[in-house]
């Protein structure tokens, strides 16, 4: 079994009530849900309150955190990532998309670099095997599933955004889920 | 696949109430749904990361200041089986149920207690959770401008199984989806801290729930187990 890292130390610790270990927690990984909160929601006062829910839903929830489920920093990206999507599908639907930002080809591309917190080597090599894997995938695969990461789009969003038909979208985003999956385990 | 897609937010509509129905009751399945969030998680991390403003930690100190860790529930064998209102649109129709004589015969019973110290002569909200028996569990109070609730059980602690938590759930006028107002304590009282929208929201005759909840609450910020009790919020004063 893996050493705890820092980050579930704390997050044991807030489950004791630990505040100060909270704020730590709060210090080392906000950074990175507000990052996709803002990405996510696109409105600066949205992300606030948001960011706002899920730390306080992370300090009365932390009891639940089982590290055999994944790191910690993978629990708290989730709880901000549902929190956004809640929103997002509570938002009018693909008439938004509509009118979304001019989101350029680049932004699909994924960035090299990896600003984890852990500097776990183990969680590195994840992500280069992760950046690999949706490389080797058609683009309107990969294009479909990052958008729907990143911008929290339904298949009807997507199919607006796109130019494609409803179906042509669900089987993209199915096909290149099943390829992601056999590519990170062979 | 339907992990993935659950993860990834693809599922979505009936399709996604229903696999968090499945959620609840299947381990394996929330190992595929860990699995899924682990490696999508990757791309969330991706992201250059943005210092957010030092007003969300003063909030955030603020709220979390006055509560004290969720009270951990009193270690009981593994309860009887409570019994959830029919499916999904029960979960529904339970919102329109309210025992309004049993809450007020309940307020009169309850200022004999001198364990709150009321606030007086200040408009407040009230709202009595009581279990499928009738027998009174929790009576919630809130005072406009806060963005907290007081809670006391006054009654025998529920007997909840391990692996579950009480969430406490408000209905606010106009909004079908529940917001979530944080973990019951199951015995003794206490201040529960919540979101400030939720606190905007209260006020007479909006309606509270109580669901059955896998440990630490829904995972999915909608309730995703069976209701237990439902009430509507009562002004006072």
């Amino acid at each position: 079994m893996k050493a705890p890292t820092p980050l579930g130390d704390w997050l044991a610790a807030t489950s004791r009530g630990d505040r100060r270990a909270f704020s730590r927690l709060y210090k080392a990984t906000s950074p990175y849900l507000y990052a996709l909160l803002l990405r996510m929601l696109k409105h600066r006062g949205l992300a606030d309150e948001s960011l706002q829910e899920v730390y306080i839903r992370v300090w009365q929830k932390a009891e639940s955190y089982d590290p055999e489920r994944g790191a910690p920093m993978t629990w708290l990206l989730s709880i901000a990532r549902y929190r956004a999507l809640d929103l997002i599908r509570q938002r009018s639907g693909p008439e938004t998309a509509a009118d979304g930002p001019m989101e350029s080809v680049a932004l699909y591309e994924l960035a090299g670099s990896l600003h984890d917190p852990e500097s776990d080597a183990g969680t590195l090599e994840s992500l280069q095997n992760l950046q690999n894997c949706l490389e080797a995938l058609s683009e309107e695969q990969r294009k479909s599933i990052l958008m729907a990461y990143y911008e929290g789009y339904s298949h009807s969003e997507l199919a607006e955004f796109l130019g494609a038909p409803l179906g042509t979208v669900k089987s993209w985003v199915r096909r290149g889920l099943q390829r992601l999956r056999q590519c990170l385990e062979p | 696949m339907l992990a993935a897609e659950y993860v990834l937010g693809t599922l979505t509509g009936q399709a996604r109430a229903r696999f968090e129905r499945l959620l609840e009751e299947d381990r394996r399945l929330r190992a595929v749904v860990a699995y899924w969030e682990s490696r999508l998680g990757q791309l969330g991390l991706d992201l250059t990361p943005v210092a957010p403003p030092d007003s969300a930690w003063q909030a955030i100190e603020r709220r979390v200041g006055r509560v004290p860790a969720a009270e951990r529930p009193v270690q009981r064998p593994a309860g009887r089986a409570y019994p959830p209102l029919r499916g999904r649109l029960g979960f529904w129709r339970a919102w329109a149920a309210a025992a309004t004589a049993a809450c007020l015969a309940l307020a009169i019973a309850f200022w004999a207690v001198p364990a709150f110290t009321p606030q007086a002569a200040r408009t407040h909200y009230m709202s009595v959770m009581d279990m499928p028996r009738g027998q009174a569990q929790w009576v919630i109070m809130f005072y406009p401008g806060e963005s907290r609730l007081q809670v006391k059980t006054i009654s025998t602690p529920y007997n909840l199984p391990e692996n579950r938590s009480l969430e406490l759930w408000l209905l606010p006028p106009g909004q079908k989806k529940p917001m979530s107002l944080g973990m019951m304590p199951q015995s003794g009282s206490g201040w529960m801290s919540m979101p400030s929208a939720a606190a905007d929201s209260i006020g007479a005759h909006v309606k509270m729930a109580l669901s059955v909840e896998p440990k630490g609450g829904s995972p999915t910020g909608q309730p995703i187990g069976p209701v237990v009790s439902t009430a509507q919020v009562i002004q006072m004063q």
